[in-house]
């Protein structure tokens, strides 16, 4: 697979909202996604987050014939630790607030995913790293956009009862609809 | 209670777990299965929570949460793995998230509630989310595979024929699961209206 491949792949064919709802509610409830640095904190502990689950899946379990433990030692390591990190950083600039929204966030599902993601095809830290930073591109402008829509949404005539989730849920069906479609596209013109 | 019964739904209002309703429950028997540990891992984490909140630090809890999880998930693997390989085959990558999850969904119950109000609130909201989760992966394998799989401990899954052909088998994309999802969304937004109640749940 060619880096380029892996780039698309992990932004629009494999993205982690729209193809395996990873984060979906902790990027649109959650206020953290506003604030300007946010995008850069959240690709740092996704690269972080995959540069240790690489070391323990390649050098450490793989060699020992026990690959079947990587989801418990993300489970054990890797997420405490990035929790850890991310606490750290934000209790040092003193936001304990947008600390416990990042908290949410990593310890629920989109850093799991992405890792996952990342660690499933690739073979060499570089790319890990290349998905894991197209990875968190992804699911940012599918929450953009989602978040968009909802704005749109709330202002417009939108009846009552369609307005918040389902509204929310059909845009990310439709937006899903268009990954696939890229899913397709990608698979034929690599020849899958 | 009864107004509770209906509101808020972890999934269809405060989208929780939403990774293994789009994840695994395009067949009936993963989505089962996956649901029901999501669920009794939200009473698990409850449970825990409730007996450690006055005597373990906040700092603390965290890691102990994490820790109860990862054995939660090991647990689970090994059960699922027991019951039927190739339904774990399907869901076994999902499972730590869904313990990682189940400890986030118990925080739904935490508001405004204590001890046992806490646990009732937590067992309410894991009941809707194996609800959902039940009638999702159904919807989503009968219309869009044309089969139907009971989660049956066996060691390989044999669908029983529903349609000769599957009806539409966009359901059986991510997309689908979507669109399912804002479906029942939408029905749970008139029948909390059928209660009585003012305001509609955002």
């Amino acid at each position: 697979m060619t880096w380029l491949s892996t780039m698309f792949i992990s932004m629009f064919a494999s993205n982690a909202l729209l193809t395996w709802g990873f984060g979906f509610r902790q990027g649109l409830k959650s206020d953290i996604r506003r604030t300007p640095s946010w995008f850069v904190v959240l690709l740092a502990l996704n690269l972080v987050a995959s540069i240790i689950l690489w070391f323990l899946s390649s050098l450490v379990l793989r060699p020992l014939g026990m690959s079947y433990l990587v989801a418990l030692a993300y489970a054990l390591f890797v997420i405490p630790a990035v929790r850890l990190l991310s606490r750290g950083a934000f209790l040092l600039s003193g936001r304990e607030a947008q600390s416990l929204e990042l908290d949410e966030l990593t310890s629920s599902t989109l850093v799991f995913g992405i890792s996952l993601i990342a660690i499933r095809g690739s073979t060499s830290l570089t790319e890990s790293l290349l998905a894991a930073f197209s990875s968190v591109f992804g699911w940012w402008s599918a929450i953009e956009i989602l978040g968009a829509v909802n704005r749109r949404t709330e202002e417009g005539s939108v009846p009552p009862r369609m307005k918040g989730a389902p509204v929310m849920l059909i845009s990310a069906g439709l937006l899903a609809m268009t990954v696939s479609l890229a899913r397709i596209a990608l698979g034929q013109g690599l020849g899958k | 209670m009864k107004q509770a019964s209906f509101y808020p739904n972890p999934a269809l209002v405060s989208f929780f777990g939403l990774a293994p309703l789009v994840g695994v429950s395009s067949s009936f028997a993963a989505g089962s299965i996956a649901g029901l540990t999501m669920a009794l891992g939200a009473v698990t984490a409850s449970a825990v929570g409730s007996l450690s909140r006055n005597r373990i630090p906040g700092r603390v809890a965290i890691s102990i949460q994490m820790a109860f999880a990862a054995v939660y998930a090991s647990i689970c693997w090994m059960l699922v793995e027991a019951w039927s390989p190739a339904i774990a085959a399907q869901i076994g990558m999902y499972l730590p998230l869904i313990a990682a999850s189940s400890f986030v969904m118990h925080e739904l119950g935490r508001s405004g509630t204590e001890g046992g109000g806490r646990l009732k609130m937590a067992a309410i909201s894991a009941t809707q989310y194996f609800s959902v989760a039940l009638i999702v992966s159904a919807f989503r394998e009968v219309l869009g595979a044309g089969t139907f799989t009971l989660p049956l401990p066996v060691y390989s899954v044999h669908p029983l024929m529903i349609f000769s052909q599957a009806p539409l088998p966009f359901f059986q994309l991510p997309a689908g699961s979507f669109l399912v999802l804002a479906l029942l969304a939408v029905v749970n937004r008139f029948l909390f209206s059928a209660q009585g109640a003012k305001e509609v749940p955002q």
